[in-house]
């Protein structure tokens, strides 16, 4: 069958059902009404306290919850609210578009935000956006988030173990310590008596600057060693 | 059709974009139409405005101005609404607004 030239069919927006959480009545309300009105979206429930929040999102099920930014508590009850529906993508609405304010956000998890100079159009084209996994913003924020990322990825490489310089024997026997041999069993494996091998860890120990063999099993198994 | 010819005064974009909206229906129900002039950002705007003799003045704020037409504000926590009298407050919702508005139209 060939295949026939026609228009691209483009992604219709997702949205889905959305739960709206405001203290302030007016917007919470203005909200429902706008939302039930647009294409795709169906309101799932509104709150306007934080246990009802909390409630009603684990009894709806929201896919989004819209999040005002001004409701008491911030981003710890936003957070409260998202533990309550991790199903949901939490959108924080208001924002003060800065790149302090976004990264305090997006640090709380947030699946996106309208900012407060938004208008009723950019706030349902955000939410569908959003809802479909993408966020508008200005590159100025776009480029401070990616620093954020990279600085947190240099940061764990930084506190990553650097191993000393060891030789092959070492490797080896440092490999058979990692995966839980004891002395007896090295030596076997190795075909060197259980002096050598006992040797070789000690150097090892030494070479790590630690005191105990299960510290270097902690290290090799990418956990802290215990504290002396 | 009772016509409000009104202005936004400092109304955020969105809460703008709302009371448009959600107002208009359960306006024209009663018998009136919202007919937004301008929205303004700043008090001192409201001068040049007065020339068209505006029905109705919404302000995200209150106070230290001379509206010079019936006016209704947000208190700046958004939960109540005051005007147009200078003791009338009530709690700020789209329903309150719109009976507010209905009232300074004659409706």
């Amino acid at each position: 069958m060939e295949p026939t030239d026609g228009p691209v069919t483009t992604e219709p927006p997702r949205i889905s059902d959305i739960m709206v959480v405001s203290a302030l009545a007016f917007l919470r309300e203005s909200l429902v009404e706008l939302l039930g009105r647009v294409a795709h979206a169906r309101v799932c429930g509104e709150a306007a306290t934080l246990q009802h929040a909390i409630d009603t999102a684990r009894i709806t099920k929201p896919s989004i919850v819209l999040f005002d930014v001004a409701f008491p508590g911030g981003p710890q009850a936003a957070a409260q609210i998202a533990a309550a529906a991790p199903q949901a993508g939490l959108i924080a609405l208001g924002i003060t578009e800065t790149e302090e304010d976004v990264l305090i956000w997006a640090e709380t998890g947030i699946a996106g935000y309208v900012p407060n100079t938004a208008s009723v159009e950019d706030l349902i084209a955000l939410i569908g956006e959003i809802s479909r996994g993408g966020q508008t913003c200005p590159a100025r924020i776009a480029g401070s988030l990616l620093r954020r990322v990279g600085a947190g990825r240099r940061a764990k490489a930084v506190e990553a173990p650097v191993l000393p310089p060891l030789t092959r024997r070492e490797m080896e026997i440092l490999r058979l310590v990692g995966a839980g041999l004891s002395n007896k069993d090295i030596a076997r494996r190795l075909s060197i008596s259980l002096g050598t091998t006992k040797s070789h860890v000690h150097n090892l120990l030494g070479k790590f600057s630690l005191q105990r063999r299960a510290d270097m099993m902690a290290i090799l198994a990418g956990v802290s060693p215990a504290a002396n | 059709m009772r016509e409000l010819r009104t202005i936004l005064l400092r109304v955020p974009p969105l809460l703008a974009g709302l009371v448009e909206r959600n107002l208009r229906q359960r306006l024209v129900l009663s018998g009136v139409t919202l007919t937004i002039l301008g929205q303004l950002h700043d008090v001192a705007e409201l001068a040049r405005w007065r020339l068209e003799a505006p029905d109705l003045i919404i302000a995200g704020c209150y106070g230290g101005f001379e509206a010079g037409a019936p006016l209704l504000a947000f208190s700046l926590d958004m939960t109540q609404l005051l005007g147009p009298g200078p003791a009338d407050v009530t709690a700020l919702t789209p329903e309150t607004l719109a009976r507010e508005i209905l009232k300074i139209a004659g409706r």
